[in-house]
């Protein structure tokens, strides 16, 4: 599915991808997620606009999980985009549904550029990486 | 044509067994040339084993045919000194493997629903310097990029 750019979405939000574990490298004394954290099969990924709110409901979901915060001019500057889909946010998220975006590049196009555009982002030294705390 | 000649063509069997059979012998020497060959193999068991679709992450499980085709890449390379790589679900039934050496990285990316895998290069400084795509007969090419990465 084509994924259409929100112009609603500022280049200065961030969105949060949660990570798993082997989604985070080390490289060059620096914690980044790795080449293989904002890839899909389908050429699109699942990402949360960050707020107050979407930060203590994805504290909430998934406890102990890496997480990056990457800004919206990243992926646009990458050739990724944001949209807003609501209806593909986990049910058992109590927050906005509008929170949930999926990114990715907003036409068909190759592989290979897919791949680089997403290993661009995750490199850029804009991203940020937090962990959310383990429940007790 | 002698006699004995034709009666030992007419009595040919067929040696290849009707199921996918891999022979203990070239198993166990596999993993004595290649030590990282189990430590991979079992990594891939793992999460095709644990794979489940987790909203708001991904779908991460792993079909029968795409472990096969990892399996399958794993078994044409053909460098013995390669550290085991880091083996993860890619969002959308995807697997990807990833060697790090002396800050040169090596990412293989295989697809639920593509015959090719590719491959990204990043140098010790953490550029981009190389990225294809290939397919499961260009073995050569396939130990040439890895090669790269435990070249002095």
């Amino acid at each position: 599915m084509a994924i259409v750019d929100d112009a609603t979405i500022s280049n200065q939000t961030i969105v949060f991808r949660i990570l798993l574990d082997g989604w985070v490298s080390i490289v060059a004394n620096r914690i980044r997620p790795n080449s293989l954290a904002l890839l899909d099969s389908n050429f699109e990924n699942s990402c949360f606009i960050s707020n107050d709110q979407s930060f203590t409901e994805l504290q909430r979901l998934f406890p102990g999980q890496p997480v990056a915060g990457i800004p919206v001019e990243v992926l646009r500057t990458n050739g990724f985009v944001v949209e807003r889909r609501p209806g593909e946010c986990p049910t058992d998220y109590q927050g906005n549904p509008d929170d949930h975006v999926v990114v990715g590049p907003p036409a068909p196009c190759s592989r290979k550029i897919y791949q680089r555009g997403s290993q661009a982002i995750v490199k850029d030294t804009r991203v940020i990486m937090l962990r959310l705390v383990q429940n007790r | 044509m002698s006699l004995l000649c034709h009666q030992a063509q007419s009595q040919r069997i067929e040696i290849s067994p009707p199921y996918t059979v891999e022979s203990q012998l070239e198993t166990t020497a596999s993993f004595e040339r290649f030590p990282w060959l189990l430590e991979a193999l079992r990594g891939l068991r793992l999460i095709y084993e644990s794979g489940r679709n987790i909203p708001g992450i991904g779908d991460l499980r792993i079909s029968e045919q795409t472990a096969s085709f990892v399996r399958r890449l794993l078994s044409l390379i053909a460098i013995s000194r390669l550290p085991v790589p880091r083996i993860t679900p890619i969002s959308g039934g995807g697997v990807g493997l990833l060697w790090n050496v002396g800050g040169k990285e090596a990412v293989l990316t295989v697809y639920p629903n593509d015959d090719r895998f590719a491959y990204m290069l990043s140098n010790e400084a953490d550029e981009l310097v190389s990225d294809g795509l290939l397919t499961l007969e260009q073995q050569r090419a396939l130990n040439s990029i890895l090669g790269w990465l435990v070249q002095p």
